[in-house]
């Protein structure tokens, strides 16, 4: 009689722990174990007439296990909802880091995330869809930054991840693994912003980062080198404010960048320039607290901003009579909105205001005229980042108690 | 399967004629015979499944082929 997977482990005594790949490797030598066994049998006229037929009604079911051991994986993360009060029942990955989650954004492929915080200093890319030798969420990479880290993002081709940290940006390449599949940091570039860096984010073409540090904004090749091998700014911006948001549009032309102190929003070309030589402002707009979100839409015509009471959209294609951008939308959070994104489909935004997350319709209005929320989470802490997945089926948060979390409904 | 109903199959099975077993056997060899296609195909798509990796694939290549 063929083993049970308990037996087989059983009688596999190892001290080292197992990977999730070792393990599936296993049940898959057990289940085959079987099927040899039963195929024996029939072979050696064990099993005939109705017995055989159950043997391979066996076979067959063995063989859809087998199959199943890998989709799984892939059928979990796929095909998400975001509809609502979501609950814990909701969170296909949970991560404690050691600390404040400053950032939390998925990867262009949608099956990691990374993390920066701000207490342990650590910059982590974890797995959705691998598990370590405990069931745990898989951490491929973690980061010692030094300092605490204000910005993590990954590149368009997800093979790097650029993070803001107190005083510099740096490129980190994640192309390098260990036997287990574990990245070793490489770090590809490193700036000295002289001062705290709260915004990182690649340009479309992952050939340009740009920062929002203590004064201004900074837009910084990652191709170029000047004579004495320094990294070479291409376009500066200065505030004199600390700029805590600095995202490029997605075609890469301009960026748009929110200020605290002065409480502004300025869309910034990145191919013009004023009569003084500087990039030229395109869009102004006085969002009357101070801006610690702004975004562009996929399409690239609009902004969602998030602010000290607010989430807003505002156009870039309407100006009112007065020349100032229009407020397409408009949502009182009843708090400090940190976090605002839209969905892939630019239907949607994502906030992380006070200790929930919602998600809010911008085609859908209630009779009062307000954006309607299609979905939230209690969050059990400050929602200090708050992003959606490139299917825009789940979000990933981060909380003030490092609480790291991938919500939907599969 | 009760009692009484495994005498029924022994009492149907022994008022059989020599045909009508010949045919039960034959389906029976027939319902084998579809039972092990079906396993052959069930084993058959894992290896062309995409969503199953390569390193299990390889694990069964062979009882595969020689099932």
């Amino acid at each position: 009689m063929s083993e049970t997977f308990e037996q087989h482990f059983a009688q596999t005594p190892e001290d080292k722990p197992k990977s999730l790949e070792e393990i599936k490797e296993e049940r898959v030598l057990a289940l085959r174990e079987e099927i040899r066994g039963i195929k024996e049998k029939i072979e050696r006229g064990e099993l005939t007439g109705g017995k055989a037929i159950e043997g391979y009604q066996r076979i067959t079911a063995l063989a859809n296990k087998i199959k199943k051991l890998d989709e799984k994986e892939e059928k979990q993360i796929i095909g998400w909802q975001l509809e609502g009060r979501l609950t814990e029942e909701n969170v296909l990955l949970e991560y404690q880091a050691g600390g404040f989650v400053c950032a939390a954004n998925f990867s262009p492929e949608g099956d990691k995330v990374v993390i920066g915080s701000r207490d342990d200093k650590m910059v982590r890319v974890i797995s959705l869809t691998e598990k370590d030798e405990r069931g745990e969420p898989k951490v491929l990479l973690e980061y010692q930054a030094g300092e605490a880290v204000w910005a993590a993002n990954f590149s368009p081709e997800g093979d790097k991840v650029v993070i803001g940290t107190d005083d510099k940006m740096q490129v980190i390449s994640l192309a390098k693994k260990d036997e287990k599949g574990n990245i070793i940091p490489q770090v590809l570039a490193e700036y000295q912003a002289g001062g705290f860096v709260c915004a990182a984010n690649f340009s479309p073409e992952g050939d340009k980062v740009v920062i929002g540090t203590g004064d201004k904004m900074q837009v910084i090749s990652l191709t170029e080198k000047d004579e004495r091998g320094k990294t070479v700014v291409l376009a500066e911006y200065r505030t004199g404010r600390v700029v805590l948001a600095a995202n490029f549009s997605p075609e890469g032309d301009k960026v748009v960048i929110g200020t605290k102190t002065d409480k502004m929003v300025r869309v910034i070309s990145l191919t013009e320039k004023d009569e003084r030589g500087e990039p030229k402002v395109l869009a102004e707009y006085q969002a009357g607290e101070f801006v610690s979100a702004a975004n562009f839409s996929p399409e690239g015509d609009k902004v969602v901003i998030g602010t000290g009471d607010k989430m807003q959209v505002i156009s870039l294609a309407e100006k009112d009579e007065q020349g100032k951008p229009v407020v397409l939308a408009e949502y009182q959070a009843g708090g400090f909105v940190c976090a605002a994104n839209f969905s892939p489909e630019g239907d949607k935004v994502v906030i992380g205001t006070g200790d929930k997350m919602q998600v809010i319709s911008l085609a859908e209005k209630d009779e009062q005229g307000k954006p309607v929320v299609l979905a939230e989470y209690q969050a059990g802490g400050f929602v200090s980042a708050a992003n959606f997945s490139p299917e825009g089926d789940k979000v990933v948060i981060g909380n003030n108690y490092g609480e790291t979390k991938v919500l939907g409904t599969p | 399967m009760s009692c009484k109903e495994v005498l029924d199959i022994l009492a149907e099975r022994a008022s059989m004629t020599e045909e009508e077993k010949r045919r039960l056997e034959e389906d029976v060899e027939k319902r084998v015979e579809q039972a092990r296609r079906n396993a052959k195909d069930a084993l058959e798509s894992i290896l062309t499944d995409p969503n199953v990796s390569e390193k299990i694939k390889k694990l069964l290549e062979e009882d595969v082929r020689n099932f």
